[in-house]
């Protein structure tokens, strides 16, 4: 992922590309955006989605805290890899602290949301919540 | 406030978003003593249901109008929850394939074009804010003795 739309995706993929884990099941650092993602793209492969922006309780907001919402998308053949895939995405996003350069986001909250048969496979569906400053 | 609740099994098909779960738990506390409390919380949760299903509609692809004009929005008979969402036999009974999860999540081949996370999104601040509202009143009521 060469570019991203905002500090919440940039701290993710950063994160997410950082993990020789992760990498080693995707066979690549396979993690995009869609403004970055390849016509046909290598299975497995993580869609970093857009960031949806909420409004934070004020005591957060005073501090340059914002809270977002980003939607992780697992694409494999099978859904085996994806459930492996979303294991290890878990183990790195939930309930984490991520400090990176450009963003700070705290205490993440990543659940899975559904798995959906894909004309490649396997889409699976997760859902990120944090703040970030 | 809320959860996300999908399943696909062949052709059949649910996708429903979950509202005032908390608002429920907190009324039962106040509501088996507090019957204003309780008609409080209803309200508030009425009150954010009926705004988010608004706001999903305003947000749903419209295209032919079939997915707008087949979201459905249900109070649960307590009513401190609500749900929001498509059912597959709306759509298969019309000859379509349940394609509202895919507009809602994407597919490899196609962006996502999201109506209820969206809208669930936007209304959680207000539905939060009018919760803690009632609450606030509760806590005083009682700290009156009323």
């Amino acid at each position: 992922m060469t570019t991203a739309a905002s500090p919440i995706q940039t701290a993710l993929a950063t994160a997410l590309l950082a993990d020789a884990t992760l990498i080693a099941l995707l066979a690549g650092e396979d993690v995009y955006s869609q403004a970055t993602l390849p016509a046909a793209p290598t299975l497995p492969y993580v869609v970093l989605g857009p960031v949806t922006e909420g409004e934070t309780a004020v005591r957060f907001q005073a501090a340059g805290w914002a809270d977002g919402t980003a939607q992780l998308d697992v694409y494999a053949a099978d859904q085996t890899a994806a459930l492996a895939i979303y294991t290890r995405l878990h183990a790195l996003l939930h309930r984490t602290t991520l400090t990176l350069s450009g963003a700070t986001l705290l205490r993440g909250r990543l659940s899975l949301v559904t798995t959906l048969a894909d004309p490649v496979g396997v889409h699976l569906v997760a859902r990120y919540a944090t703040l970030a400053r | 406030m809320a959860v996300g609740r999908s399943n696909l099994r062949g052709m059949r098909a649910t996708l429903t978003l979950s509202g005032g779960n908390a608002a429920g738990r907190i009324a039962n506390v106040f509501g088996k003593v507090d019957t204003v409390t309780r008609q409080a919380v209803q309200e508030v949760v009425a009150d954010a249901g009926a705004r988010e299903y608004q706001r999903a509609y305003d947000l749903a692809p419209k295209l032919t109008f079939f997915l707008a004009d087949h979201l459905r929005y249900r109070l649960t008979k307590d009513r401190l929850a609500y749900e929001i969402g498509w059912k597959s036999s709306d759509f298969t009974s019309e000859g379509f394939a349940p394609y509202f999860q895919y507009t809602e999540f994407g597919t490899s081949k196609m962006a996502a074009r999201p109506c209820l996370f969206p809208a669930r999104e936007e209304i959680r601040p207000y539905f939060r804010a009018n919760l803690s509202r009632a609450l606030r009143q509760a806590i005083a009521r009682r700290g009156r003795g009323a």
